[in-house]
C-alpha cells in the first residue's frame, strides 16, 4: 500500500537494528549528568572539565586573552585595549609603520582618530619600542603561518624551506640584535620567543633547543609567552625524538598559562608506562609531577591521577579538575576507554572524606556520585557539603540539585519532612535544566503504585491517555490536595487547565467519542494537514497535503463533522468517522501528533469498520473492508511480529471481506491501485 | 573418432559446473602514511595483487562542521602494476549532522583529486543508519555525478546487516558494493564468540547475499585486536596488539586463553587500563580467514567480475598469515 506510510512504519522499527554488535550509546542518547562540574574547579580549567557528548575541540573556552592582559600591564592600562588588539592582531605592517612614523616625527603632527589611543600614552619611547617589536613579530608571522591551509578542506601547503631560509636568516639576525639591545625584560622575552619560532618553522629543532638555552632566563619569565615558548621547545624535542622531555615541556606549558592548555594537552604523547615513568623522572618538583599526572587524568585516567595528585599536591587546584571529570563521567555513565567506575570512585571518595571531612570538594563529589548510585548515605554527604560550601550562586544551586538528587535516588521510604524542605522548592522554582524533569519523574515513580493520581499530578502536565485516570486527575487538581504532599503536587502542576481538557478530549476521541471531544476543540481554527475524511486505496500523505483543490479543514470543523457522523450512526457515517480516526494517526494525512494514540485510533477505526461491514450497500461494505485492512496493516507494522523484512504482512479480515466484494466499483479501484491486495489475491 | 572426441568435449562443457571467474586480488591500506615496507611490497608482488584500496582520509564532525581528518601522506607511489582505489571513510556522525550533503560531496571530490592519484574507482566507507541514510545517499548521488565525467566509478562498503535488512537500510546509489565479511559477532563484554569473525554469527547473514541489488566485491579480515572490557562494558579496542608484549606486560595477568586481567592501573598501547579491566584477544588466524572465505563463496555467486580485498596491508598482519594461505584466499571456489 503505501509509500510514505510504509516508510514511516519502517523508520519506527529500525531503531531496533543498530549495526551488529557495536555499542549504541552516544549515537542517539548522550550521557547526562546533573552536575555542574565548574563548581569544583576554577574558571581557567573549565574547558578541561569533561562535557558528555562533546569532543575536546567543541567545548566552550572562556573568553580571555592573557597576551592582551600582559600588554595592558606593560602599558599600565594607559593604552586602549581594543585599539591595541586591533593593531596587534589585525592591522597590517603598513598601518603599523605609518603609526611609528607619526609617533617618531620630529614635528608634532595631529594624529588621526585611530591613533589617538597611542598618542595619549605618555611614555613614547616605551610605546615605540613595543611597536618596533610588533613590527618584528608581524614579519615572523607569515613564516609561521606559511604551512597552514586556509581551512580544513584546503590542500596542504608545501613550504619551500630553502626559499624561506634567507628571509629567516635576515630576520633572525635582526631579531637577535634587537633582543640583545632591548633593556625591557618584557620585550626581550618576546624577541627571544620569535627567534625560537623562526627556527622552529624552518624545521631546525637543534637550533630551537640551542636558542632556548641561550635565552633561558628571558624565556622563563612567567606568563603566556613563556608558556608558548615551552610548547615550541616541546615540539622541537619531539621532532628530535626526546619524547619524555617533550612531554615535560608540554606539562610545564599547560601549568604556566590557560591560553596554551589546549595545545599542550593534545601535544602530550603518553602511550605506555615507560613514557609516563620517563616523563615523571624528569619532573623536578612535586607540582610538576602532579601536573603530569593531571594531564594523564585528563586524557582518560582520572582516578589513577587523583590518587597521585592527592599525595603530590594535596591542596592544589588540580584535584578539582580531576574530581569534576571523574564525577561527570561516573554519574553520566560515560562509555568508552575513559569510562570511570562509579563504585571505585565512591570507595576512594569515602576513604578520602574520612581523612579530610572538611573538604567541600570531596563531600560534594561523594554526595553526587553516591546519589547516582542510589546510595543511602549520599544525602548525608550532601548535607556535609552544604555546611562547607562557598556561598556563590552556582555552588548553592548545585547543592540544591545534589541534595534533591540524593533524597530522590535513595532506596526505601521518603522522609516527607525532608521532601518538603529540599525537593518542594525545585517544583515551585525549577532550576531550569533536565533535572526538573528528573525530579518530577522521580516523585511520580514514588507514588505510582500507592497513589496513582498523586503520581500523575507530580508530573506537572498530563501524560498518557487513559480516560479514567485523566478524569481522576482533573478532579484531584480541582480539590487542591488534602495533605502537605498532595498540596505540593497541586502547587507544582504547571500545565494550563485547557491542556488537560484537550488531553481528555483526545482520549475521548481515540475511543471514537467525537461528541464528548468536540467542546475542547470548538474554537481550534488550526488547519489539519489534509482532509481527514479522505479514504484512499493507496495512501499518499504528501499528495493529499499538496492538494490545494480541497478546502482546508480546521480541527474544529473536523470535530464538528465527526460528532455529526457519530450521531448519525449510519454505516456510511461510521466509515467516514473511522477514516478520520485513521488519518489522525502518524500514518494518516491529518496527523494530530500524538504517537501514543496511534493504536487506539487504529482500534477505534477498525471497530467502526467492522460495524459498517454489516451495511446492505455493497459499495459501503467495500469501503469498510478497505478501512479495516488498512488498520490491520498498520497494527502489524507496529507489532512485535514485524521484526524483519523477511516477515510479510499477513492479510486479515479486511482483505478477506474485500475479496467477497470484488463486483463493486470500489473493490475494483483497490485492485488496480493496491499491490498488497493483489499479492493477497495472488496467494489465494 | 575426431567427431566423437569433439562431441565428448562439447558434452563435458555442457554438463560440468562452470568454475567461477577468479576475483581480482586486492588489499586495503588503512594507514595515514602510505610507505609500503619491502615486506609489504614483496607480498603484493608474490600474491599478484592488482588493486590497492587506499584510505585517503576520513570525514569527521569537528567543531560544528564535517572536515577531512588524517589525510594520507603519500610517501611512495603505487607499486608497479597495482591500480589504486582511494577510500574515504565518512563517520556516521558527520552524515547525521551535515546539512548540505551536496557541498560535502564536492569538497570530498576535490580533496580526493588533490591527492594527485590516477584512479578509476572511488570507494566510500560509512556505517550509515536510518538517521543518516538520507544525507548519505544524497552525498553518494552527488559524488557519483561529480565522478562520472572523469570515468570514475563509485563504490561503497556494505556491512552485513545492511544486506540482511536491505529494505530498511536502503541500497546506496553506487555502481558496486564491497561487502565487509567481518565484524559479524557482538562486541560485548564476555562475548562467547569472537566479534571479528565466527562462523555461527556469520551464517546468519548469508541467506540473501545473492539477492542484493548491487554487484558485490568481498572483503575479508586478516587483523586482530584486543577487546578492552570494564565490568559489563566494552570500553575500547587495542588494534593490532603486540601479543608477545601483552604477555610480558607486568600490569597484566593471564586469565585464560587469549585473556588478560589488569592487575593495576596502567597505560598499555595508548590505552588507559584500570585495575580489574579485562583484555580479550581476538585473532584472525589463517584457518579462520579460510573458513570465512569458504562460507562467503558458498553463499555469494557473482555474475560478473569481482574483487577480493584483504584487510589490511600491514607487516604485523602479514606476519600472522603465510603467503600461501593468503594466496588461497584469492582462489575461486567452485
Amino acid at each position: 500500500m503505501p509509500s510514505s506510510c510504509l516508510v514511516r512504519s519502517l523508520a519506527a522499527v529500525t531503531v531496533l537494528f543498530a549495526a551488529p554488535g557495536w555499542p549504541c550509546a552516544g549515537e542517539d542518547g548522550e550521557p547526562v549528568s546533573y552536575f555542574d562540574a565548574a563548581v569544583l574547579s576554577r574558571p581557567g580549567l573549565q574547558p578541561f572539565l569533561y562535557t558528555p557528548g562533546a569532543s575536546f575541540h567543541e567545548r566552550a573556552v572562556p573568553p580571555g586573552d592573557e597576551n592582551l592582559d600582559e600588554w595592558a600591564q606593560f602599558f599600565e592600562g594607559k593604552v586602549d585595549r581594543a585599539a591595541w588588539a586591533q593593531l596587534l592582531y589585525r592591522d597590517g605592517l603598513e598601518r603599523l609603520d605609518a603609526l611609528i612614523n607619526r609617533l617618531s616625527a620630529k614635528q608634532p603632527v595631529a594624529p588621526p582618530p585611530a591613533d589617538a589611543a597611542f598618542f595619549a600614552f605618555p611614555d613614547r619611547p616605551r610605546l615605540l619600542a613595543a611597536l618596533m617589536y610588533v613590527g618584528f613579530a608581524k614579519r615572523v608571522e607569515p613564516i609561521a603561518l606559511a604551512a597552514r591551509p586556509a581551512d580544513a578542506w584546503s590542500e596542504p601547503v608545501v613550504v619551500d624551506r630553502a626559499a624561506q631560509a634567507p628571509r629567516i636568516d635576515r630576520l633572525s639576525a635582526a631579531g637577535a640584535k634587537q633582543a640583545a639591545a632591548e633593556r625591557d625584560p618584557f620585550l626581550r622575552q618576546r624577541y627571544a620567543f620569535q627567534l625560537l619560532r623562526l627556527q622552529f618553522y624552518r624545521g631546525d629543532a637543534p637550533k630551537v633547543l640551542a636558542l632556548a638555552e641561550t635565552w633561558r632566563s628571558e624565556l622563563s619569565r612567567p606568563g603566556v609567552i613563556g608558556a608558548r615558548a615551552l610548547c615550541t621547545v616541546g615540539g622541537a624535542l619531539r621532532r628530535s625524538g626526546d619524547l619524555a622531555r617533550a612531554n615535560l615541556a608540554f606539562a610545564r606549558a599547560w601549568d604556566a598559562s590557560d591560553d596554551v592548555k589546549e595545545v599542550a594537552l593534545v601535544s602530550l604523547k603518553l602511550a605506555s608506562e615507560k613514557d609516563l615513568a620517563a616523563t615523571l623522572a624528569l619532573a623536578q618538583t612535586p607540582r610538576e609531577r602532579a601536573v603530569v599526572w593531571t594531564l594523564l587524568g585528563a586524557r582518560g585516567s582520572e582516578l589513577r591521577a587523583l590518587e597521585q595528585v592527592r599525595t603530590l599536591a594535596p591542596d592544589s587546584d588540580l584535584q578539582g579538575l580531576l574530581l569534576a571529570r571523574a564525577v561527570v563521567k561516573a554519574v553520566g555513565k560515560v562509555e568508552g576507554a575513559g569510562a570511570v567506575d562509579g563504585a571505585r570512585l565512591v570507595r576512594w571518595l569515602r576513604s578520602e572524606v574520612a581523612k579530610q571531612p572538611r573538604s567541600f570538594q570531596l563531600q560534594l563529589a561523594l554526595a553526587h556520585t553516591g546519589a547516582a548510585r542510589a546510595d543511602a548515605k549520599a544525602f548525608a554527604a550532601a548535607s556535609a557539603a552544604a555546611a562547607l560550601a562557598p556561598a556563590d550562586a552556582a555552588t548553592q544551586r548545585q547543592l540544591r540539585v545534589t541534595s534533591a538528587y540524593a533524597l530522590l535516588s535513595a532506596p526505601g521510604p521518603l522522609d516527607e519532612a525532608l521532601l518538603l524542605r529540599h525537593v518542594a522548592p525545585l517544583l515551585t522554582a525549577p532550576v531550569g535544566s533536565d533535572f526538573d524533569a528528573f525530579v518530577r519523574e522521580a516523585l511520580s515513580r514514588r507514588w505510582a503504585t500507592q497513589a496513582p493520581v498523586l503520581s500523575a499530578a507530580f508530573l506537572g502536565a498530563p501524560k498518557g491517555f487513559d480516560l479514567r485516570s485523566l478524569l481522576a486527575l482533573e478532579a484531584f487538581l480541582a480539590g487542591g490536595g488534602k495533605t502537605p504532599v498532595e498540596q505540593l503536587a497541586v502547587q507544582g502542576w504547571t500545565a494550563p487547565p485547557q491542556r488537560l481538557a484537550r488531553h481528555i478530549a483526545l482520549a475521548r476521541l481515540a475511543g471514537a467519542d467525537a461528541v464528548g471531544a468536540q467542546a475542547a476543540f470548538a474554537s481550534d481554527a488550526s488547519p489539519l494537514g489534509a482532509d481527514p475524511f479522505w479514504l484512499h486505496a493507496r495512501d499518499c500523505l504528501e499528495c493529499d497535503q499538496a492538494d490545494t483543490a480541497r478546502p482546508t479543514v480546521t480541527r474544529a470543523q473536523a470535530l464538528t463533522r465527526m460528532a455529526a457522523l457519530q450521531r448519525a450512526g449510519s454505516p456510511e457515517a461510521l466509515v467516514e468517522l473511522g477514516t478520520a480516526l485513521y488519518n489522525f494517526t502518524e500514518w494518516g494525512n491529518a496527523c494530530v501528533g500524538e504517537h501514543e494514540l496511534n493504536q487506539a485510533f487504529f482500534q477505534s477505526a477498525a471497530a467502526l469498520a467492522r460495524r459498517a461491514l454489516q451495511a446492505k450497500d455493497r459499495e459501503v461494505r467495500a469501503r469498510a473492508a478497505l478501512l479495516l485492512a488498512k488498520t490491520e496493516l498498520q497494527a502489524f507494522y507496529q507489532s512485535p511480529a514485524y521484526v524483519s523484512d523477511r516477515v510479510d504482512f499477513q492479510a486479515g479480515e479486511g482483505f478477506r471481506a474485500l475479496a467477497g466484494l470484488e463486483d463493486t466499483r470500489f473493490a475494483r479501484e483497490v485492485l488496480a491501485e493496491c499491490g498488497y491486495y493483489r499479492t493477497f489475491r495472488g496467494k489465494r | 573418432m575426431r567427431r566423437g572426441a569433439l562431441l565428448c568435449f562439447l558434452l563435458s562443457m555442457a554438463c560440468s559446473q562452470p568454475s567461477p571467474p577468479a576475483p581480482a586480488r586486492a588489499f586495503y591500506s588503512w594507514r595515514t602514511r602510505f610507505a609500503p615496507t619491502p615486506i609489504e611490497l614483496e607480498a603484493l608482488k608474490r600474491l599478484r595483487v592488482t588493486r590497492l584500496y587506499l584510505r585517503a582520509f576520513d570525514v569527521a564532525w569537528r567543531a560544528g562542521a564535517a572536515v577531512p581528518v588524517g589525510r594520507v601522506a603519500l610517501e611512495a607511489g603505487p607499486p608497479p602494476g597495482v591500480e589504486v582505489v582511494p577510500v574515504v571513510f565518512v563517520t556516521n556522525e558527520a552524515m547525521r549532522r551535515t546539512d548540505d550533503p551536496g557541498a560535502l560531496a564536492e569538497r570530498t571530490w576535490r580533496e580526493v583529486r588533490s591527492l594527485g592519484l590516477a584512479f578509476a574507482e572511488l570507494q566510500v566507507d560509512c556505517d550509515w543508519t536510518t538517521q543518516s541514510r538520507g544525507a548519505y545517499f544524497a552525498f553518494l548521488e552527488a559524488l557519483r555525478a561529480l565522478a562520472a565525467p572523469h570515468a570514475v566509478h563509485l563504490s561503497a562498503t556494505i556491512r552485513l546487516h545492511q544486506v540482511k535488512y536491505a529494505r530498511r537500510t536502503g541500497v546506496p546509489p553506487v555502481e558496486r558494493g564491497a561487502l565487509m565479511f567481518y565484524n559479524v559477532g557482538e562486541l560485548v563484554a564476555g562475548a562467547p564468540r569472537p566479534s571479528i569473525f565466527n562462523a555461527e554469527d556469520a551464517s546468519r547473514y548469508l541467506e540473501r547475499l545473492d539477492e542484493y541489488p548491487l554487484p558485490l566485491d568481498t572483503a575479508l579480515a586478516l587483523f586482530s585486536w584486543a577487546v578492552h572490557e570494564r565490568g559489563a562494558r566494552v570500553v575500547g579496542l587495542l588494534e593490532k596488539p603486540d601479543v608477545a608484549a601483552l604477555a610480558a606486560e607486568p600490569a597484566l595477568s593471564p586469565d585464560g586463553p587469549g585473556r588478560y586481567r589488569v592487575t593495576r592501573d596502567a597505560l598499555v598501547g595508548g590505552a588507559h587500563l584500570a585495575e580489574g579491566d579485562v583484555l580479550r584477544l581476538e585473532q584472525m588466524t589463517p584457518a579462520l580467514a579460510h573458513q570465512a572465505a569458504a562460507l562467503l563463496d558458498g553463499a555469494l555467486h557473482p555474475k560478473g567480475p569481482t574483487t577480493r580485498i584483504l584487510f589490511d596491508l600491514d607487516e604485523r598482519t602479514l606476519a600472522a598469515h603465510p603467503l600461501d594461505d593468503l594466496d588461497a584466499l584469492f582462489l575461486p571456489r567452485p
